[in-house]
């Protein structure tokens, strides 16, 4: 039996590869050939008879009857013969001609193999004993199709591959009607009728197209269709008002029925999510919304062929980083404490390991994310800029399947386990990199004793209860240890949880209730010879619960409305001695409590077919909580030690101070014609908590603080305005959206701040205005063989902090571009496919050299030259460009393989450009240097080797 | 409260190793049109200590970083004034060095200011200061360690002692000297040097018998960077183990006899931010992250002008040393010394290059040569690459055979492998002592 088995697979593969027809290589038509000069009969040679009684015996057991009477092995899969029976009686006929009436009224046809006493059976289609015409290729491109096919009148075979399907892979394929090689031809009838699956009603006036023609046949009032449809694959279109849209595809042997049972339209079926996905563009009311798939992206190269989906985002209008290794993500001008980071609904502090080069999440359990960097809708709160909703996949119901990678730095593992078949399931991820062999490799005794590593595990629990309830749950933890002198290690992780149940009321209302916490921490840990060891500590925990709704009051009106809550409890640092001679003393700064919520209501009202209005309120509420002690100081006076008026203390669970204020969040869209919008919006927030860094780029180790009685909230307004167009049947989007931004309240710090450990941390802390603005352009093209995308950006991001006192003010009180003031950015992504296995990925970025704070001039001291330094950020470093090449080969499609492989060459800088990141102006023996830093300034080639099972 | 984490070395380490993998991370680069905007600003470097000496205060203007040197500001009348308006002068001695007339004493618990007042006119004032209590050094001492980076070598460490109960903040400067004993001692050294080719008898190099032996020096170094040190996290209030400085133990000054003389300033928190930020500014960073670098505000300020911009800090220190001495033997018995301050290979360059053509003046009497060529051992020995090392046995023969063109006569080896004074000084220091 296994042996069939393997033919069987032998045959479906070589009508899988044989799909490629005309561009197939030159090795597989050998094979190919060399299979079907197998299989011709030979002629003139005596048919073999056989006799039997068969009353109501199955037709498995019939087969094995005359398998056994004929001498001949039959060669077929259970399933085809374990339905119908058959009654018959034969005396000394020949075996082809039992099988015909044996076969007859199955979809089964059968194909004898004389020399090697085997017979294949078939279903649907019939072996071809000849090459289809023109099959090695034709002289002339110009031939017509019909022509050929009328001169023959023979259809050529049906070759149908798996993974040419164009539709979601919902449907089973149905195969209508049983080859007769007497009866082929080039187009077959096809009939039936439609059903609507809940009602078990017919269905009327529903319009089946074959997809990619104008024919067309609709229902009449008993639901039946008929229809002519091209001999072989064909995808039907199906359509009718309040029934979902949908694809079926049939493979057409001959004349037959096919009945269509299909969903009403409110039920959203994948198909139709995916319908309006395409047109969410240019229909959703929301402006400055992005979307990446993590499985999408795995094209594109990146540094180490790692997948990563924050990279990609940075290629995204809008979205932008200090350089290349600067952790943290600049949108549309905001800091990168203004961006709300969610995975699986819990807040992730830091989602980058080593530096922001890579993701700190699993690429294979990672769905994809949604971006908001305008309009962000109504549940989100706290963050300034933006909104990164990562989304982690949910397992496979199934069966049990996997994914795993291995590359230069990281090894991946996802695997997706069935708990309840079609119910629940888990995900697990793990994910570790190797990056230490980098450093040992080299030539630097220095370094031997160096380690960098990081890891990151995820579980997912997802169950479907049933139509009306369904719970998420996510456990996630990461964590980067990295040191080079052998005394001192730094280490940081984030560690998350979240539970998600999303209910049902009735048709109208559905709900979500979300329970999250979050922590993020980091840590040094100094063991030296001397007696100053210690070991220091940071850790910001959040626990948040949200309960959000979602009322379809009627046609027009779309509520939502909730409300959220979050606790936070902040060690802003301690530092302990270690080991029995330290004289390090211990410190703990206070612990940090504060209590943020939110109320929100919002509708989208569709006014009208073309005006779609998103209004929605939410009112943010926050309260710093005791114990602790705060200081007071001299209004209109600088906060320092010598403006002190008094020190309050707090009980456990005092208010210290509150802060809130109304949101607004509208949006307006309004469709000029169906594939063309035009889309406004204004929105406001408050932001409580603030990242405390005296560096220019984010670093692992800047500490959080929560608003308290001398930090105020920081505060935005945005408005954007865009116009958004659809080409093709949305197959290219093109969109062009411009945004004006103000923030009060954003941190800057006092030249030379001391931050951490610092208990009065107030008297560092500057607090001014800031503002963005920016046009963004962005051309998509969503399918074909070559497709990426192509976006512009022109911004600007100035900040500003002024005071009376010189010691509150930079440059002079004027506005002053942000470290990561990037005028012009261009982002190229492209994918070139060449075949189902081949496909070539190129990136090209440009963007204006970041600000920098540059010397302007040179004085002596203690014997020593050093520089004097312009006013912030008043020079620039040079422009930033890079191209990077991937090359993609997908293994191949055999079904039975253990493992779908998927290997990815890439080279990350390929025109090796010395991209400056920094620089440094260095006192070296009494002599100022100038030294330039840059993360990766050869070109880099790696290779990734990704598999599925 | 606070406390230096110092990620950013370490980052930067580390990511620099990554690139030196992978690329290269950080290189020097040319900078350009780094000239000064600040149109010559005024520098005030004024370190005062409680040591009783003379005292001196720099003045010079900034500059561009083309330029090598700062114009020094002359003509300034400085001095620094206590509460009670008593001042002292301070008068310029040589351009832009301004300098107490004998030795002085500065007091403690008394407040005193800097007062400047250059030739255009601006007056700059100093924010009161005073000198903080004495920190004596209480032991300073050698030990042999593995230090961070695994690198083997003597860590010279300061104890010091305090009884106060704030934190203190300490400056270090150090000076090292060491023996240098050249491994080939000669007793003959270059004589006459004849490098007239119409003299009669060519070129010629002679040598002679040394005077003294020239083998035995004293290195000396004096450390340049800011090394900096609080308590401000520490349960007590003084340093035990403080590190000033690591000598790695391919370091030769360890070779034979070490000195250190270790000088400690000890300083106030707004002195100790001032150097710390300058360390900040002028150090290598993180490669991912930097300091957010700007003004370097200090303890001066200009009095009279909105144009003026003022640079430099006027830090008053109380002010403790002390020495130590060590042997390489002390700490590393039986094994093999560094290796020498420079390769010590022999040469033979010739005293006639390859080649070598005269030709006669047409008018007679003298001769030229032939290119440009000169002398390749005259010119090692005329711009001290040669010691004399032996002579050349075969010098004779190779002329008979192959001409005078490159024939050898010495054996020589680079200077400084036979006459240590390329890297010290023969006179042995006052302080010097053996065991």
């Amino acid at each position: 039996m296994t042996i069939l088995f393997k033919f069987q697979n032998i045959i479906a593969s070589h009508i899988r590869l044989s799909s490629f027809s005309i561009n197939m290589h030159r090795v597989r038509i050998l094979l190919f050939v060399f299979f079907f000069v197998g299989v011709l009969p030979l002629a003139g040679q005596e048919p073999v008879v056989v006799s039997g009684v068969y009353n109501q015996v199955s037709l498995e057991e019939v087969i094995l009857d005359l398998e056994k009477k004929s001498g001949y092995n039959f060669f077929f899969l259970k399933d085809w013969v374990a339905q119908d029976s058959v009654t018959l009686t034969v005396n000394n006929e020949a075996i082809f001609s039992v099988l015909d009436k044996v076969l007859e009224g199955t979809p089964l046809n059968y194909h004898i193999l004389e020399n090697e006493k085997r017979i294949i059976l078939l279903e649907n289609t019939i072996v071809y004993d000849e090459l289809p015409l023109y099959f090695f290729g034709r002289d002339s491109t110009n031939v017509n199709t019909e022509t050929t096919r009328g001169i023959r009148n023979v259809p050529p075979p049906t070759f149908f591959n798996e993974d040419v399907r164009q539709t979601q892979k919902e449907y089973a394929v149905s195969r209508v009607g049983k080859a007769d090689v007497t009866k082929l031809k080039s187009a077959y009838m096809l009939n039936g009728k439609a059903f609507n699956a809940r009602t078990g009603t017919v269905i009327e006036d529903l319009a089946i197209r074959i997809k990619g023609t104008n024919m067309l046949s609709v229902t009449n009032t008993q639901g039946d269709f008929e229809l002519e449809l091209p001999a072989g694959y064909n995808v039907l279109s199906i359509r009718a008002m309040g029934i979902a849209s949908t694809e079926r595809e049939v493979i057409m042997y001959s004349d037959g029925s096919l009945n269509l049972v299909l969903e009403e339209g409110l039920q959203q079926l994948d198909e139709v999510v995916v319908e309006a996905d395409a047109a969410k563009n240019v229909e959703d009311a929301i402006t400055g919304s992005e979307q990446i798939d993590s499985e999408e992206s795995k094209n594109i190269p990146l540094v180490l062929g790692e997948r990563d989906v924050l990279q990609v985002a940075k290629a995204l209008p809008g979205i932008s980083s200090a350089g290349e290794g600067a952790t943290g993500l600049n949108v549309r001008g905001g800091k990168t404490d203004q961006n709300l980071v969610l995975l699986d609904d819990a807040v992730i502090y830091n989602p980058q390991h080593f530096f922001g080069i890579f993701q700190a999440l699993n690429p294979f359990t990672t769905k994809g994310v949604d971006i908001y960097k305008g309009a962000v809708p109504l549940e989100f709160g706290g963050r300034l800029s933006s909104v990164f909703d990562i989304r982690t996949k949910n397992g496979n119901v199934e069966e049990v399947s996997g994914e795993a990678s291995i590359g230069p730095v990281t090894a991946n593992l996802a695997l997706e386990i069935p708990l309840q078949k079609d119910k629940s399931s888990l995900v697990v991820g793990a994910r570790g990199a190797y990056a230490d062999w980098i450093l040992r490799s080299l030539d630097d005794e220095s370094l031997n004793n160096s380690q960098a590593s990081f890891f990151d595990g995820i579980l997912k629990y997802h169950n479907r209860m049933d139509d009306n309830n369904e719970v998420k749950a996510t456990a996630y933890y990461s964590r980067d240890a990295f040191s080079i002198t052998s005394d001192s290690l730094y280490n940081y992780d984030n560690r998350l949880f979240s539970a998600r149940w999303d209910h049902r009321y009735n048709e109208k209302t559905n709900s979500a209730l979300i329970v999250g916490n979050s922590r993020y921490g980091f840590g040094i840990d100094f063991d030296s010879e001397a007696n100053t060891d210690f070991d220091l500590d940071y850790t910001i925990e959040e626990t948040e619960l949200k309960y959000k709704l979602r009322t379809l009051l009627n046609e027009k009106h779309k509520l939502d409305y909730g409300i959220s809550t979050k606790f936070y409890a902040v060690n802003p640092g301690s530092i302990q001695p270690t080991g029995g001679d330290s004289n390090v003393t211990a410190n703990f700064i206070d612990q940090e409590q504060a209590l943020e919520g939110a109320l929100f209501v919002g509708d989208e009202i569709t006014l009208s077919e073309k005006l779609l209005v998103n209004v929605g309120l939410r009112y943010a509420f926050f309260a710093a909580l005791g114990s602790g002690t705060q200081r007071t100081y001299q209004d209109g006076l600088p906060k320092n030690e010598s403006t002190v008026l008094d020190t309050i203390s707090y009980g456990s669970g005092d208010v210290v101070k509150t802060y809130g204020g109304p949101e607004a969040r509208i949006s307006v869209r309004y469709l000029l014609k169906p594939d063309l919008s035009i889309k406004a919006s204004f929105n406001n927030s408050y932001q409580f908590l603030h990242t405390l860094s005296n560096n220019t780029t984010v670093s692992p180790i800047d500490t959080w603080k929560l608003s308290d009685l001398n930090i105020a909230p920081q505060q935005g307004y945005q408005a954007s305005l865009g116009i958004y167009k659809n080409f093709k049947n949305n197959e290219y989007e093109l969109s062009l959206e411009g945004y004006y931004k103000r923030m009060d309240n954003v941190l800057d710090f006092k030249t030379g701040a001391d931050l951490f450990l610092n208990e009065n941390v107030e008297t560092e802390v500057l607090q001014g205005d800031g503002k963005a603005y920016g046009v963004e352009l962005l051309l998509k093209k969503n399918r074909g063989d070559f497709n990426g995308w192509l976006s512009y950006t022109y911004s600007r991001s100035l900040y500003r902090f002024d005071s009376e006192f010189s010691e509150e003010r930079v440059n002079n009180g004027d506005f002053f571009a942000s470290n990561f003031d990037k005028p012009h950015d261009v982002s190229l992504i492209t994918n070139y496919k060449f075949s189902k296995r081949y496909s070539l990925s190129a990136n090209f970025v440009y963007q204006t050299g970041r600000p920098v704070t540059y010397p302007i001039g040179t004085f002596r001291f203690n014997n020593a030259d050093f520089v004097a330094f312009s006013n912030r950020n008043e020079f620039r470093i040079p422009d930033f460009y890079r191209l990077d090449l991937g090359f993609n080969i997908e293994g191949n499609h055999k079904k039975n393989k253990l493992a779908h492989s998927f290997v990815t060459i890439s080279v990350y800088n390929v025109l090796g450009r010395n991209n400056p990141y920094s620089v440094f102006f260095v006192t070296d023996n009494g002599e100022v240097k100038a030294l330039q830093s840059s993360i990766f300034a050869v070109p880099i080639p790696s290779i990734t080797y990704n598999f599925k099972f | 409260m606070q406390i230096k984490t110092r990620p950013n070395i370490v980052i930067w380490i580390f990511a620099g190793s990554i690139c030196f993998g992978l690329s290269a991370c950080i290189e020097e680069f040319e900078a350009e049109n780094i000239t000064d905007a600040l149109a010559g600003a005024l520098v005030v470097d004024a370190r005062i200590s409680d040591q009783n000496r003379e005292h001196t205060i720099f003045l010079s203007r900034t500059f561009s970083l083309e330029a090598f040197e700062p114009l020094p500001e002359k003509g300034a009348q400085v001095g620094i004034s206590d509460e009670l308006g008593n001042r002292i002068d301070f008068l310029e001695i040589t351009p832009g060095a301004y300098s107490t007339n004998g030795a002085i004493t500065l007091e403690q618990d008394k407040m005193y200011t800097l007062e400047v007042l250059t030739i255009d006119g601006v007056r700059y004032t100093s924010n009161e200061a005073s000198l903080p209590g004495k920190v004596e050094v209480k032991d300073l001492r050698a030990e042999r360690r593995v230090n961070g980076f695994e690198k083997e070598g003597i860590a010279i460490l300061v104890d010091n002692e305090d009884t106060s109960n704030r934190p203190n903040y300490f400056r270090y400067e150090y000076e090292e000297t060491y023996k240098i004993v050249a491994p080939y001692v000669n007793p003959f050294d270059w004589d006459e040097i004849d490098y007239d080719i119409n003299d009669g008898d060519g070129w010629e190099v002679t040598i002679a018998s040394r005077d003294e032996l020239v083998n035995v020096c004293y290195g000396n170094n004096k450390s340049n960077d800011i090394i900096l040190a609080s308590t401000a996290v520490l349960d007590a209030n003084n340093l035990d183990d403080f590190e000033v400085r690591f000598l790695g133990s391919e370091n030769y000054a360890i070779s034979h006899r070490y000195s250190i003389l270790v000088k400690q300033y000890h300083h106030d928190i707004n002195a100790a931010s001032f150097f710390g930020l300058l360390e900040d500014f002028s150090s290598i960073e993180g490669i991912f992250s930097n300091v957010q670098t700007g003004r370097l505000e200090g303890n001066i300020a200009v009095q009279n002008s909105d144009m003026a911009i003022v640079f430099g800090y006027f830090e008053l220190s109380s002010y403790s040393e002390k020495r130590i001495f060590f042997e390489y033997e002390d700490f590393f018995p039986n094994e093999p010394l560094p290796p020498y301050l420079t390769n010590c290979a022999t040469g033979a360059p010739p005293l006639y290059p390859e080649g070598f053509h005269i030709t006669p003046v047409p008018e007679g009497g003298e001769f030229i040569i032939d290119g440009t060529a000169g002398s390749p051992l005259i010119d090692g020995i005329l711009t001290g690459l040669y010691a004399y090392h032996a002579d050349n046995e075969d010098y004779e023969e190779y002329i008979l055979r192959e001409g005078l063109g490159g024939a050898a006569p010495f054996f020589v080896k680079p200077l400084g492998c036979v006459d240590c004074r390329v890297f010290g000084s023969i006179i042995v220091p006052k302080f010097w002592t053996e065991e």
